[in-house]
């Protein structure tokens, strides 16, 4: 089964790019420039996995991902900021929101790949490269 | 006597007059102290001379023939007739160097009097003779002096006094011979040059120099100065100096100065440690704007990579895939450096250097968009972009902006205007920052640059932000004022220093 990747990040540039490499690694992806619009895609594509950043310019990473969280409690999650890790923990401790994956920019598409993996419960990496399932 | 009568007097004519009891009559009447005469008997007074009449504020003809008691409070008239009884029984002068007495017109007044016994030819008293003289004035003036002497000592000031003649110290009291570790009276007759220490830009003498000639034209001089205590160290004394005009004698400064060491550390240490908050604060926003783009080109980068075949030996692929590989290594180094940034951010920078203060202005207000997210908010700005590059620490103008930007947005509810000027004046560059919120009552303009002097206690203002950003604003010897805008709101104008040639390097 191909496993489903929802992307929200205001940087275009990010918007292009992580497809191109998702894809060619087997995953289906979408992509969303915003915040409210990530939560209402969530609900038609629902994601496996969500990239998202934690500055949005309408909502917080954290706030897409409780209300993703909330539909599917499987949800794999992965915030990337341009900021320090540190702090956005440290926020999302205080939403009470557990189980994910920080990348801070700039990262290597091998600690995408990695953060996958760590947020897949065991799941192994999707799709056509070798997939486990 | 007249003045004229006094000049063509010679010695005959006056030995001459000395008999005349007209003439011992206009002395005892003019006479500027009270001249009273009692009989030995009962004490009645027999004579009074015009002074004596005004000081009691009776007539001679209430006076005549009365004695103390009829007009002075029991007390009082029984001391006055108890003298007058030691006199007469003593029959000797008796001096009384200070006797207070009620008089009708000018309240408590205070004597010097001396009582003298006339005796008769078998040498018994007869008459009682009295001599006043109106010690009050003196008397009021010794207190004052003596009040303000006990003022002087004690002071939490210190107080010089110094010859403005020739810049000797006359006298200096406790306190300042405490702040500057000499013994008492150690300072007299030195020059003041011995207090001042100077500063790196400028020597010792030049500083006194400088204060002193402040003080010679302008009379008065206020200001922070570099003092030197006796065993050589250094600190900062605010000082006020006032020169003393005195009738008669050479003018004189008088010095009141304080020791700031504490309020420098304590001022130190808030600037300090907001610095600190606020570089980071600063480091991060700009490690986002960077990490941004440099995050997207080494992704770019590395899934262009994916497309080169790893096999290629020779040819275009080679030679692109080494570039990608260089595009990688060039991005993770400028991640590296911005992280080492975000570390060293902390780390204290305060040198200066010329700068462009609308670069500043821009950061600022991007920071300031960023951080107020969803709230509505409009931000004005005027760029002057001929202003001229001024020396500054533009990390410390940085936080200055952000202090001054922050209090102005969380100054009114929504929305919000904001406008910042950049421009020019003949000494400085200018910068202007308004808003269209409530402003600052015009009594409390003065204080809002003193430290934990805040009108938002309820919403954390720490009170520290104005502060520290007059501390940063005058340690570029600039100024920072504050008055009403034409938005409605606050302005602030801060003005700092061109550098047009002053000391260059």
């Amino acid at each position: 089964m191909t496993r489903k990747v929802l992307i929200a990040e205001d940087e275009e540039s990010f918007r292009i790019v992580f497809p191109q490499f998702l894809t060619s690694q087997g995953f289906e992806v979408q992509t969303t420039a915003d915040g409210r619009s990530a939560i209402s895609l969530g609900e038609s594509f629902v994601p496996d996995i969500l990239i998202v950043d934690w500055m949005l310019d309408d909502l917080s990473g954290i706030d897409v991902a409780l209300a993703l969280r909330e539909a599917n409690p499987q949800l794999g999650l992965i915030f990337i900021t341009g900021f320090s890790k540190d702090e956005l923990c440290a926020r999302a401790a205080d939403r009470n929101l557990e189980r994910f994956e920080c990348l801070e920019k700039p990262f290597r598409v091998a600690k995408i790949l990695e953060a996958i993996e760590a947020v897949s419960g065991g799941n192994g990496r999707a799709g056509g490269a070798g997939g486990a399932e | 006597m007249d003045e004229s009568a006094r000049g063509t007097w010679d010695r005959n004519r006056l030995t001459g007059r000395l008999d005349d009891p007209l003439l011992l009559d206009s002395i005892v009447e003019n006479i500027p102290h009270m001249i009273f005469v009692k009989d030995a008997k009962e004490l009645r007074f027999v004579r009074i001379n015009r002074a004596g009449e005004e000081l009691l504020g009776l007539t001679r003809e209430d006076l005549i023939g009365k004695n103390d008691h009829d007009f002075f409070p029991r007390e009082q008239a029984d001391f006055f007739i108890s003298k007058d009884r030691e006199v007469l029984e003593g029959r000797k002068l008796v001096d009384i160097p200070e006797e207070p007495i009620h008089t009708r017109k000018r309240g408590r007044r205070f004597l010097h009097t001396k009582k003298i016994p006339l005796l008769d030819a078998d040498g018994e008293p007869e008459f009682l003779l009295g001599i006043s003289h109106d010690i009050t004035e003196r008397k009021l003036a010794e207190d004052q002096i003596r009040l303000q002497s006990e003022i002087f000592r004690n002071l939490i000031e210190g107080v010089v006094i110094v010859s403005a003649t020739d810049g000797t110290m006359l006298s200096a009291n406790p306190a300042f011979e405490r702040n500057f570790g000499y013994e008492p009276d150690e300072l007299v007759g030195e020059h003041v040059r011995v207090l001042h220490s100077g500063t790196r830009q400028v020597s010792a003498d030049r500083a006194a120099e400088r204060v002193i000639a402040s003080a010679r034209s302008e009379g008065i001089f206020s200001g922070e100065i570099r003092t030197k205590r006796k065993d050589g160290s250094e600190f900062w004394s605010w000082v006020r100096i006032t020169t003393v005009e005195r009738e008669g004698f050479d003018p004189i400064w008088v010095c009141v100065q304080s020791d700031l060491t504490e309020r420098k550390a304590a001022e130190e240490r808030v600037r300090r440690a907001e610095r600190l908050a606020s570089i980071g604060t600063l480091a991060a926003g700009l490690a986002h704007e960077i990490n941004n783009p440099v995050g997207a080109i080494l992704l770019h980068a590395e899934t262009a990579l994916l497309h080169c075949p790893s096999n290629a030996k020779s040819g275009p692929e080679e030679r692109a895939r080494a570039n990608l590989e260089q595009i990688i290594q060039q991005a993770e180094r400028c991640g590296r450096i911005v992280r080492s940034v975000l570390k060293f951010a902390k780390e204290e920078a305060t040198e200066r250097w010329p700068a462009d203060l609308n670069e500043n202005v821009l950061r600022a207000r991007n920071l300031l968009r960023r951080e107020m997210g969803h709230r509505k908010l409009e931000v004005e700005t005027r760029i002057d972009d001929a202003i001229p590059k001024v020396r500054f620490n533009p990390t410390e103008i940085d936080q200055v902006l952000q202090n001054v930007l922050r209090n102005a947005a969380q100054s009114h509810g929504n929305d919000l205007k904001i406008r910042i000027s950049t421009g020019t004046t003949p000494t400085t560059v200018r910068l202007v920052i308004e808003d269209n919120g409530p402003g600052v009552p015009e009594d409390q303009r003065a204080r809002v640059f003193d430290p934990f002097y805040t009108t938002r206690q309820q919403k954390g203002g720490s009170g520290l932000g104005l502060s520290i950003v007059h501390g940063i604003i005058k340690s570029h010897g600039g100024s920072i004022q504050l008055d009403t805008s034409p938005l409605g709101g606050a302005r602030i104008v801060i003005d700092l220093p061109r550098d047009d040639g002053e000391e260059g390097e």
